[in-house]
């Protein structure tokens, strides 16, 4: 299955691009399967990843949310607001 | 009197412009709140000993709406307020300017100073808001997590 993930600030910057099409893998694909696909494209970033907030289709997701075909999931990494 | 009465659309605001605290004062003010509490958060020139030259705030601007909304009617609940509104600059923010107002108001103070302290604290830590240093050393810019330290891998 291929999804759209878009990185932002500071993943943004190092990967030097705002998103990319990812292939996850699995029967039931969630956010953290996801994630695992992005270290597995970018293993530089797999002390990072434990960090990482995910949104998918601009809903805060834990983990564990489904991930459909299409989806538009979003990586972001520590706030810094305030 | 109900946290109803002031328009949602202008008390959760992600703009370049710089903010007022005052008005944002103005704005959560209502006859049956007697007290008001703001917090006006400022971009310093020093950061771990380095001098700062300025700071570039970017953010997922859906998101931290809608987590800034939920937050606000949170708080609102929790802490029986009468009105919230929280401003948050996005883009370049030069050194002294204020970053962050959030403004809130109460039947009394006690409720007011824990909403507003709960609301700066709840924003920093789940609100997709993301800040960039600029040093006058010239090292390159860091991103700044929430514990104040640079993002790194």
């Amino acid at each position: 299955m291929i999804v759209s993930v878009f990185y932002h600030a500071f993943l943004r910057e190092k990967l030097g691009r705002e998103s990319e099409l990812l292939a996850v893998f699995g029967e039931a694909p969630n956010a953290g399967a996801v994630v695992d696909a992005f270290v597995s494209a970018h293993p530089e970033f797999a002390r990072l990843a434990g960090s990482l907030n995910v949104a998918v289709n601009d809903e805060i997701a834990g983990r564990a949310a489904a991930v459909n075909e299409g989806a538009r999931v979003d990586l972001l990494p520590p706030y810094g607001g305030g | 009197m109900a946290a109803g009465n002031m328009s949602e659309s202008n008390s959760i605001v992600l703009t370049r412009a710089p903010l007022d605290a005052r008005a944002l004062e103005r704005l959560v003010a209502d006859p049956g709140a007697g007290a008001v509490v703001s917090f006006v958060g400022l971009t310093r020139d020093h950061h771990l000993g380095r001098r700062v030259l300025g700071l570039e705030y970017e953010a997922h601007e859906i998101l931290a709406k809608r987590m800034l909304e939920k937050l606000r009617d949170e708080a609102i609940q929790r802490f029986g307020l009468v009105r919230a509104a929280i401003y948050h600059r996005l883009g370049r923010v030069e050194i002294g300017e204020a970053s962050v107002v959030i403004a809130v108001s109460s039947a009394h103070r006690a409720a007011a100073f824990d909403g507003c302290r709960f609301l700066i604290d709840a924003l920093k830590t789940s609100v997709p808001i993301w800040k960039k240093e600029f040093y006058a050393d010239g090292s390159a810019p860091d991103w700044v997590g929430p514990d104040g330290n640079p993002v790194s891998i």
